[in-house]
């Protein structure tokens, strides 16, 4: 039997992650919710997930950057594939889509732009789990 | 200076624009547009003067009148700081010079002194650009930003440096060329320095804007004024005369010029030299009663008079001024005539023949239509519009504060959207599984079911936050509108929100217990009252810890009631309890989103019911609410860890909601409650 993957959810919206932990959970996955960096990383040291979802915007503008560089440069989480997720370039005009995987400025492994259906994020979650 | 006078454009229109005396300068549009306000426009009809395109956007803030060259309010300052002496203003040398450059004598009217210096600052990076006028096909001229030696020589010169077409020419030729519209294209790039070639009109208004430091004359670095005895149409000249009797043709014009008189050189080689005189009915009102020959207000101030052909008379008057031809002279864009003291002293004592001439025709000028003398000497203060000195300091921040608006309505917007935008992030993740067959089969009915109810309660959210922006923007303006009834608390507010509200409950496994939340008749605004009521029981769930109960009871007050929940949840910090009632505040450590507007407008609406709210917060210890306040006075009764993640917090707000006395019945009241 194939070990269960945990997707770990990073979004300040809590309405947000039940509804996507619901779609996650219909296929199998186990979800965990954190709803800012610092939780995020409190579950991390008990225990390391498949796949992390971000969001940016959290308590400041840009937690979500800051917390996937501190991610990428701690060995111990750097292959743990990170999906961004955020409605963030709607207030800033940055161009994330093709800056995401940059290891200074946004060393994630792929980005949405929210809203984002449930299928497209399943689609994209499981291209990047089969890459591990 | 004896009482306070509000001015507004209503006064520009009544002593200037309607009497015919508008130089057309564009200087209150600019200030007007530059700023955003948008209350006035150049009309666009055949006299091309101002007009409102919005009274309701007045502020009435009196800068388009302070700033109009034809107004007198601010000649002291302007006089004072530029220590203007008679006959011609203050001055640091007068020179006879001319471009080094062929090319830009070639087309140059006089000495090409103008071009040069302007060559001299964009090259050497002293300003980013120049507004000058420029040829438009053959002989129309428009104001125009230019930024390099090529576009310089093309705007160089006369007009009639080319073949002519009457007819069209007539339309469109003016020697006035309103240059101050264009420093506003320039729009925010606020950090930039340019230069602008003006009539003596032009560089009053630009000096008076400058005055009061308003946008857009912050970035005008340098002013070159022209001599100026006249503006005319082409028009109105071809029907002299003098043309006639001269035989003018004028496609066979080749430069107009004015120095001692006004010239026409034509294509033949012949000058023909017309007196002033002959020409002053054609000047516009607005020139006729100007008093300022010598552009006595510019850095640096040119012309024809008193020079040799080919030699551009120039007057430096500023240190700026003297810096910037000393560095054209050193770098050889410009050379001197070799002049003695004596033929200095003939230039100037021409100048100030001319502008004597001009000063008593607009003394005659003024006189014939009974008017205030116009600008230039020093003025009679008797005369002055008693102008609210202290509201003239103020409009001098009003660019910043405008600026500061425009900052906070780029955020408002920035926030706002991110809130919706986060909002509908959940809807479209709801509803995009339930429309998924493979997902929704995967989900099954309770889930299925758990989906849209959070679908459903994203919605209302969002109706509830776009309710509160409106409200908020109405409140802001004062028409959030006041229309009291005879209302049941607690079967038409209470029980219809929680209805509404119940989708939200139900995902965060929460319940809703009001005490004595039953009959309480009182006369209020039902949907103030409903959107206060609304958006305390949603607080209290966005910020309530899941599994838990919501607290609330109804109790009279008074004519009205009292309104009191409480939730378990984040709780409030004890220094946020007065700060979350602010407009866009937020304590959120959350980020469950919200518009940040909702305890605001309970505020406004309590107060509009002369009644009020009240936050208050603390810890739950042993079941007890304890409130910061009570954990102080007693500080060996409870021990509190500020780090403690598990210590359960409360916060409790109480609505206060004074009843009116009796219902209103006409038409409906804004802003407030008129029986308290």
């Amino acid at each position: 039997m194939a070990e269960q993957k945990s997707i770990l959810l990073v979004d300040d919206d809590p309405s947000f992650l039940d509804a996507t932990s619901i779609v996650l959970e219909s296929f199998g996955y186990k979800t965990i919710k954190a709803l800012n960096p610092t939780e995020c990383f409190e579950y991390i040291e008990k225990e390391l997930p498949s796949l992390i979802v971000l969001d940016v915007m959290m308590a400041r503008l840009d937690s979500g950057f800051d917390c996937c560089r501190k991610l990428k440069s701690d060995d111990r989480t750097k292959h743990i594939p990170i999906l961004m997720l955020t409605a963030v370039d709607k207030k800033y005009p940055f161009d994330f889509g093709s800056a995401a995987g940059e290891p200074d400025w946004l060393p994630v492994d792929d980005f949405m732009d929210k809203p984002v259906e449930a299928m497209e994020l399943i689609e994209h979650i499981e291209k990047l789990l089969e890459k591990e | 200076m004896t009482q306070s006078t509000k001015i507004s454009f209503d006064d520009l229109y009544r002593d200037v624009i309607e009497k015919g005396l508008c130089n057309k300068c564009g200087a209150c549009v600019s200030f007007c547009t530059a700023n955003q306000i948008g209350a006035i426009e150049m009309c666009g009809c055949e006299d091309n003067v101002p007009r409102y395109t919005d009274p309701e956007k007045c502020f009435k803030c009196g800068i388009c009148y302070l700033i109009c060259p034809q107004t007198q309010e601010l000649n002291e300052d302007i006089i004072e700081e530029f220590g203007w002496v008679p006959p011609y203003g203050s001055y640091r040398d007068i020179v006879s010079a001319q471009a080094t450059d062929e090319k830009i004598r070639e087309v140059a009217t006089d000495g090409g002194v103008v071009t040069a210096l302007l060559s001299c600052m964009l090259e050497q990076k002293m300003i980013d650009g120049a507004i000058v006028s420029k040829k438009v096909g053959l002989f129309d001229r428009q104001p125009e930003i230019v930024t390099s030696l090529e576009d310089l020589i093309e705007a160089a010169g006369s007009q009639y440096s080319e073949a002519l077409h009457l007819d069209e020419m007539g339309k469109k030729y003016t020697t006035y060329v309103p240059v101050i519209p264009v420093v506003r294209m320039f729009g925010p790039k606020r950090a930039i320095k340019i230069a602008v070639v003006g009539t003596p009109c032009q560089i009053m208004a630009i000096r008076k804007m400058q005055a009061l430091n308003i946008i857009p004359s912050d970035i005008i670095f340098f002013t070159i004024g022209l001599f100026c005895m006249q503006c005319f149409t082409f028009d109105n000249l071809m029907e002299k005369s003098f043309i006639k009797e001269h035989n003018i043709n004028p496609k066979n014009i080749l430069k107009v010029n004015v120095k001692e008189d006004f010239r026409l050189k034509m294509k033949s080689g012949v000058t023909v030299h017309i007196p002033f005189e002959e020409i002053e009915d054609i000047a516009r009102p607005a020139c006729l009663r100007c008093h300022d020959f010598s552009n006595d207000f510019a850095d640096i101030s040119v012309g024809g008079l008193g020079s040799p052909d080919g030699y551009t008379t120039t007057m430096i008057r500023t240190t700026l001024a003297k810096k910037v031809f000393t560095e054209a002279l050193n770098r050889n864009y410009i050379k001197i005539a070799d002049m003695t003291e004596t033929d200095k002293k003939g230039m100037l004592s021409l100048i100030e023949k001319f502008v004597s001439k001009k000063k008593e025709r607009a003394e005659r000028y003024s006189r014939g239509l009974g008017l205030d003398e116009p600008d230039g000497t020093p003025v009679d203060t008797g005369k002055k519009k008693a102008i609210d000195y202290d509201r003239t300091i103020d409009v001098k921040n009003l660019c910043a504060e405008c600026e500061e608006l425009n900052r906070h309505l780029n955020w408002v917007i920035g926030f706002v959207s991110h809130e919706l935008s986060g909002t509908l992030g959940t809807i479209v993740m709801n509803i995009s599984a339930l429309a998924n067959t493979e997902i929704a089969q995967r989900l099954g009915d309770n889930k299925q079911n758990q989906m849209l109810t959070g679908a459903l309660g994203s919605l209302k959210l969002m109706q509830d936050m776009i309710r509160n922006y409106l409200s908020s923007s109405k409140a802001n303006s004062g028409q959030l509108a006041f229309n009291p009834s005879r209302i049941d608390i607690g079967k038409d507010i209470i029980a219809i929100t929680i209805k509404r509200l119940a989708p939200i409950l139900k995902i965060r496994n929460m319940e809703f217990v009001c005490d004595k939340c039953e009959e309480l008749k009182v006369v209020c605004d039902l949907s103030l009252v409903g959107v206060t009521i609304n958006n305390l029981i949603n607080n209290a769930i966005k910020y309530g810890s899941k599994n838990t109960k919501i607290h609330a009871s109804l109790k009279k007050w008074g004519d009205g009631f009292e309104f009191s929940i409480t939730n378990e949840g984040i709780g409030i910090p004890e220094d946020k309890l007065e700060a979350i009632f602010d407009e866009f505040a937020r304590f959120d450590p959350l980020g469950t989103g919200g518009t940040g507007l909702g305890l605001y407008l309970v505020r406004k609406i309590a107060a509009m019911h002369n009644g009020d709210i009240k936050a208050y917060a603390g810890y739950i210890i042993d079941e007890k609410y304890v409130t910061y306040e009570s954990i102080r006075e007693s500080p060996d009764k409870y021990t509190i860890d500020p780090d403690d993640k598990k210590a359960r917090k409360f916060a409790t707000f109480i609505l206060r909601i004074a009843g009116c006395t009796q219902v209103e019945s006409g038409p409906k009241k804004k802003g407030g409650n008129k029986n308290g």
